[in-house]
């Protein structure tokens, strides 16, 4: 009779141990204990014959088939492999995509319904609760993506079904796995997820060229809204020069000049007497002292703007001077939208 | 043809669950081998290790059975086990169905006079 040595009867609990896997770590471990202390009262009550006691029991793999059978636990294969890490990280890209492309999607909707409502008249209070309601189920599914994403639920994220892969759970761990490696499992179909996937890229895509002609356009509208102001300015103080030395209207210059800048003028009427101003050019011209617009002034509760305009006098071919003219306007809102700008020369200095 | 030792074996498999509550109720707890020991001389089933250890796991996970670790004396510890609330509650009803089982069997059995050409 073949004498078993206590190595067999580890061995036994080895293999026993290996294919309960599926039962889990903590669980297989638990029984693989159990089973040694049986084996240690059947061995000593057989007379120290682990053979014996062996005997009661079987075939290892047998056994722990029937353990599993019994706890309802299906082991399958011994183990599924994970899927390659490369497609796993593609498949959550793609739902990581979908889930932007989802957010891009209820901000644009949101923000377009909030912008027609204002437009039509609805308060801010119910744009903006509209607003917050869309936020709130963007809010709302993302937490259920994530939550169904932990659970490993039984039905593939778009990302996973894409690349045909699955959430499965074996030994008490979730896994990615390929779902042809998974036995009798149906394929899940992929035509809709890519479908997803082609109509979000395209979404993002155009919403994000939207943005950026949006961009462009307000970084256009405000170098348009610079120049507007700097061509009034401009043409306020060349309409002076043109009043008082081209054409003789020296009331019509005088009206172009405010209070404050009086004296300027009366000095330029003397300068045009001595002769020392018969051409002018514009050397420089700057934008207000403070870096605002017009249209920033009309946009808000209106404002005071600044803008330096340096103008050279010239009598023949000889500069005789150089003049910094501040023109300032005074924008006022009515209230219905529009604004209206007062326009003026508020001081005049020499800068040469 | 149906084997008979087949049979008999998937009839024990099936009662192995109630014999194994019932003799805890009557004895009290006890650990793998004991039970496994107990049935066979109590009642002669001649359940093995292999049929009887993956009951308990069993009948442990339905919550019908819980279980506690006992320090053994020269030994590894030994793992007791002892009827639930539950298990109590169920072995009441699960022994009602078999009695009633029982009866059926019997019913059918002490019908006699036009049985077939086997019956005795």
């Amino acid at each position: 009779m073949a004498v078993r040595t206590s190595s067999e009867v580890e061995a036994f609990l080895g293999q026993v141990g290996e294919a309960l896997e599926a039962l889990g770590p903590d669980e297989s471990r638990e029984v693989v204990a159990e089973l040694r202390a049986l084996l240690h009262e059947a061995t000593t009550e057989a007379g120290g014959d682990a053979s014996a006691a062996l005997a009661g029991y079987g075939d290892p793999r047998t056994l722990a088939a029937r353990i599993l059978e019994e706890r309802g636990v299906h082991a399958g294969p011994t183990r599924i492999a994970s899927a390659p890490v490369g497609t796993r990280l593609a498949a959550l890209a793609v739902d990581v995509v979908l889930w932007v492309a989802a957010l891009v999607f209820v901000y644009a909707v949101g923000g377009v319904t909030g912008g027609n409502a204002a437009y039509l008249g609805a308060s801010s209070l119910v744009t903006g609760a509209g607003v917050a309601l869309l936020a709130v189920a963007a809010a709302a599914g993302s937490i259920w993506w994530w939550v169904s994403w932990r659970r490993g639920a039984g039905t593939p994220t778009s990302g996973l079904a894409l690349f045909g892969l699955r959430r499965i759970r074996v030994a008490g761990e979730t896994r990615v796995v390929r779902t042809a490696d998974i036995p009798g499992a149906v394929r899940p179909r992929r035509g809709w997820p890519a479908v997803m996937l082609v109509v979000s890229l395209g979404l993002v895509a155009l919403l994000l060229s939207s943005l950026t002609q949006g961009s462009r356009a307000a970084v256009e509208n405000d170098q348009n809204a610079v120049l507007a102001d700097i061509t009034t300015s401009v043409s306020l103080v060349t309409e002076a020069y043109r009043a008082v030395v081209t054409d003789g209207g020296e009331d019509r210059a005088a009206g172009l000049f405010g209070p404050s800048a009086a004296s300027g003028l009366t000095d330029l009427l003397g300068r045009r007497d001595a002769g020392l101003v018969d051409a002018y050019t514009v050397r420089e011209i700057g934008p207000d002292t403070q870096g605002r617009t017009f249209s920033d002034l009309a946009g808000a509760e209106g404002g005071r703007l600044s803008i330096p305009v340096t103008v050279c006098e010239h009598a023949g071919d000889r500069e005789t001077g150089c003049y910094r003219y501040h023109v300032a306007s005074v924008v006022t809102v009515d209230g219905r939208g529009g604004a209206t700008g007062d326009w003026w020369i508020e001081s005049v200095r020499r800068v040469d | 043809m149906v084997e008979l030792g087949s049979w008999v074996a998937q009839l024990r498999k099936g009662v192995v669950d109630l014999m194994v509550l019932r003799l805890i109720a009557r004895v009290g707890d006890l650990h793998g081998y004991a039970i496994v020991r107990e049935l066979r001389t109590r009642s002669g089933l001649e359940a093995g290790e292999s049929t009887v250890y993956p009951v308990l796991r069993r009948l442990e996970a339905d919550g019908l059975l819980d279980s506690r670790w006992v320090a053994a004396d020269g030994g590894p510890p030994r793992k007791y086990y002892g009827l639930t609330a539950a298990g109590t509650g169920f072995l009441a009803r699960a022994g009602a169905e078999w009695d009633a089982l029982v009866a059926s069997v019997e019913t059918l059995k002490g019908e006699g006079g036009h049985g077939g050409p086997h019956e005795q």
